[in-house]
């Protein structure tokens, strides 16, 4: 049964007609973008089932098997798998090395903001002193982590020569941007209570870092260092293909040969590896957390 | 919709939560339901609407047997099931109409919900109706976790009418309403029992609301009916027992 | 006092961590004596030095743009693709939302033994398309499709899709079960139940981790041209091997801009999501 249905004419929907335009206007858009990069980017779905894409995927996928198991072949990929674990390790060591100075000038409640910004009026000279390294850290971070760890290591193989260094390197600078970014919106997050406690107990700026900061931030710290390393494993293999050594190297050169059993045996070895990665970067995870 | 339920026993995992509960309840019979925190009243209503099932004894509603029904059949009954949740468990994000529309969705075909979800709320004008008796009208296109607890309490309660049920179970629908809404919406859901004479089962720790507004009260603790009286007959030595000798009486 | 507690010995993680640098370092017969040589430094220094000034011609930096535009079209119908990958693997790969799953409220160890099947497979799945890094995957799709950037959406698509296909699904399996309780009690069935109880809560966090995807594929995609699969990287490629170092320097500027846009556009719309 019906009954009479009061109206609300004032209180009805205030946003809604505001809103359903706001949301047409963007769905358009959004198709429009996707329309054209549908467009730029030269999709034709059907070339996947045309007879030259299928013969061109039949040709790798069965050339894939069986992967190359020659003893020879084994014991030859074992220096490259294990440069490629070391360029992984030693890369996410130096970007860690990096990111920790350069975030810790920029975080903005270590620095200008929150509690140990000064009630006092400053100069207009002395704000920009304390605000300077803020900036420059941010602007460092920033470069380091937009430009991909390729075109590092690209740019590191013409400076220091082809080989595991430039690899390193690369990856070093692109992670010191990535992670120091991470540790500084980590540190902004932190749990401002205990460090309010530190801070009013008389602790020096330095120490408020180091008993409060540090161990209250370190589980997600840590966690998003090791995860980092996992996707460090990978790149360390991408890299190979400009010349940085290790498992990503051979790969390129057996595509480059068109030798797919060894493509085979080392994309398992690839596979193994990150997979074994996100094992030990999660059960440590788990420790911590 | 009558309900009788035989020797019911129901554990999760561990030692039994429900050990032995034998109740009947008649149709349109309005029954509170006490009982210390952990004495298993929760899990108790999540037996009777048939979200989870009892390791053993027998459930019957409206005459036929429950437990051990297929997945399409439990579906069936549980349309005809009114829950409202002791944590109200909306949808923070959706509009207060969705949540109050997701009510209908057994009875809705999934086509109908998902155009009522993605494109326009449908059935505006029977929201409307629930929302003024749980006085939120204004609100029907508010985002449901801009509204306070107690608010928020209330479209749950608008919800279940909503889906107007035969059995209606409400797992301590006042907690978070001030003594005036918690009034005027037991006195809701109570007119709504004895008009349409349907079955009304409510869980409380307000005791005074329940001496006050039920005919009958049953007492659960330890997973075992502690008794189950009419209203008049309830002594403050009952009450004393239930609770033990931390109780001060109402 | 509590906060101390939570720190781990750090004097044995810093005496492992530098056992572990060592021996990496042992491995890759790095020079290490190279570093700190005046040498050195002056070389990395020069290089960078010879970067300036950059090449601002009319021409280079038409080409450029063009590149850069595809780019961003790659970046973006890759994450398109990598969301329609990882939409038709994620169902499979929950536990509740699997074939005979909790939510279809089938019992019995035929349909368990059955779902653990099908999520286990699904998730085998997800992780292949995860470990292979995009540029590899571009190159097996240049063998498909040929050269050009169909090949680098493709490859995007792939890694990406099993990277938010593994996201989603544990998003997906941390909802609140409360509400999805409340709806399942209404007598819904397992669409409507999901529909109402279990994506509104789990869409914003899916759609921005897709975001954030996004930010990183803008990057990837600026690689892709270096095995020819379209985008900034070619030019990267063909400046620094022709040692054009002005233009290496125009296009770090342009990847640098571009890639800060998405990543502050990505922000801005995953701060208004949540
Ligand atoms: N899903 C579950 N898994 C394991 N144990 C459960 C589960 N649900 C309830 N229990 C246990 O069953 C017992 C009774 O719980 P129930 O929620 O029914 O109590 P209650 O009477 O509703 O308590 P309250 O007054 O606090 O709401 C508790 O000891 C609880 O720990
Ligand atoms: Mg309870």
């Amino acid at each position: 049964m019906q009954k009479k249905v009061p109206s609300y004419p004032f209180v009805a929907h205030p946003q809604s007609r505001y809103d359903s335009t706001l949301k047409g206007l963007l769905i358009l858009g959004a198709l429009l973008i996707l329309g054209g990069s549908y467009e730029i980017s030269e999709i034709d779905i059907s070339l996947l089932w045309s007879e030259e894409g299928a013969s061109g995927a039949r040709d790798f996928l069965f050339g894939l098997y069986p992967p190359e198991y020659s003893r020879e072949f084994l014991s030859f990929v074992i220096k490259p798998t294990l440069n490629t674990l070391y360029i992984a390790i030693l890369g996410t060591l130096l970007g860690v090395f990096i990111a920790i100075p350069l975030s810790l000038l920029a975080t903005s409640s270590l620095m200008h903001r929150g509690i140990f910004a000064s009630d006092k009026a400053d100069t207009a000279l002395k704000r920009l002193l304390r605000i300077a390294p803020f900036i420059l850290a941010r602007g460092l971070l920033n470069l380091f982590r937009s430009i991909p760890e390729l075109i590092w290591a690209l740019i590191f193989v013409r400076a220091v020569g082809l080989g595991p260094l430039a690899g390193v390197l690369a990856l070093g600078v692109a992670y010191a941007g990535v992670l120091g970014k991470l540790y500084s919106e980590i540190l902004d997050s932190v749990d401002p209570k205990p460090i309010e406690a530190l801070h009013a107990s008389g602790a020096t700026k330095m120490k408020v870092v180091l008993y409060g900061y540090v161990p209250l931030a370190l589980p997600d710290l840590t966690s998003y260092t090791l995860y980092r390393w996992e996707c460090g494993i990978r790149a360390a293999v991408v890299l190979g293909f400009v010349g940085a050594g290790g498992i990503g190297q051979e790969l390129e050169l057996s595509m480059r040969m068109f030798d797919y059993h060894e493509v085979a045996t080392l994309l398992i070895i690839l596979c193994l590896l990150v997979g074994m990665a996100d094992m030990i970067s999660g059960w440590l995870r788990r420790r911590i957390v | 919709m009558d309900i009788i339920v035989n020797n019911l026993q129901k554990g999760f995992g561990g030692a039994p939560v429900i050990k032995d509960v034998s109740l009947t309840v008649k149709e349109g019979e309005r029954v509170a339901i006490i009982g210390p925190n952990g004495s298993g009243k929760t899990t108790l209503l999540r037996l009777l609407n048939l979200m989870i099932f009892p390791d053993q004894g027998s459930i019957e509603l409206a005459g036929k047997k429950v437990n051990g029904l297929g997945v399409k059949e439990a579906r069936t009954v549980r349309r005809g099931i009114a829950t409202i949740y002791q944590s109200h468990n909306l949808i923070p994000r959706f509009k207060v109409i969705n949540n109050v529309l997701a009510g209908k969705l057994g009875s809705w075909p999934t086509s109908k919900a998902l155009f009522s979800l993605l494109i326009k709320p449908l059935e505006e004008a029977g929201v409307r109706e629930v929302l003024e008796k749980t006085e939120l009208e204004d609100k029907i296109y508010w985002r449901t976790d801009r509204l306070s607890g107690g608010q928020q309490q209330r479209v749950a309660i608008a919800r279940a009418l909503f889906q107007n049920p035969n059995l209606l179970l409400a797992d301590e629908p006042f907690a978070s309403l001030d003594p005036r809404s918690g009034e005027k919406l037991i006195r809701i859901l109570l007119g709504w029992s004895q008009q349409k004479n349907k079955t009304l089962i409510v869980t409380l720790h307000h005791l005074e609301f329940a001496l006050a507004h039920f005919p009958r009260i049953i007492a659960l603790k330890n997973g075992m009916v502690f008794f189950d009286l009419p209203t008049g007959q309830v002594t403050p030595e009952h009450l004393q027992q239930l609770y033990g000798d931390s109780y001060q009486g109402v | 006092m509590d906060i101390a507690r939570k720190c781990p010995p750090v004097l044995t993680v810093i005496v492992i961590l530098s056992l572990i640098a060592a021996l990496s370092i042992r491995g890759l017969e790095l020079d290490l004596s190279l570093l700190f040589s005046t040498d050195f430094l002056k070389q990395i220094l020069s290089y960078f030095y010879d970067l300036y000034p950059p090449d601002l011609s009319g021409g280079f930096l038409r080409e450029a743009l063009v590149a850069s535009v595809e780019t961003l079209a790659i970046s973006i119908m890759g994450t398109f693709f990598a969301l329609i990958i990882a939409i038709v693997f994620t169902p499979f790969a929950i536990r509740a939302m699997s074939v005979g799953g909790g939510l279809s409220g089938e019992r019995g160890i035929k349909s368990s033994l059955l779902r653990s099947a099908v999520v286990f497979i699904s998730r085998m799945i997800l992780n292949l398309l995860r470990s292979i890094p995009e540029l590899i995957w571009a190159i097996i799709f240049i063998l498909v499709v040929g050269l050009g950037p169909f090949a680098g959406v493709l490859a995007l698509a792939l890694h990406t899709g099993g990277v938010l296909g593994k996201l989603y699904a544990d998003v997906l399996e941390n909802v609140d079960p409360g509400p999805v309780e409340s709806i399942a009690a209404t007598g819904a069935g397992r669409m409507k139940i999901f529909f109402y109880g279990i994506l509104p809560q789990a869409l914003p966090q899916c759609l921005s981790y897709t975001l954030y995807r996004w930010e990183m594929n803008i990057r990837g995609a600026a690689i892709l041209g270096f095995v020819g699969a379209g985008g900034i990287g070619l030019l990267f490629y063909k400046s620094i091997s022709l040692f054009h170092t002005d233009r290496v320097l125009t296009l770090i500027i342009i990847v640098f801009i571009m890639v800060n846009l998405v990543d502050n556009l990505s922000l801005y719309l995953r701060k208004r999501l949540l």
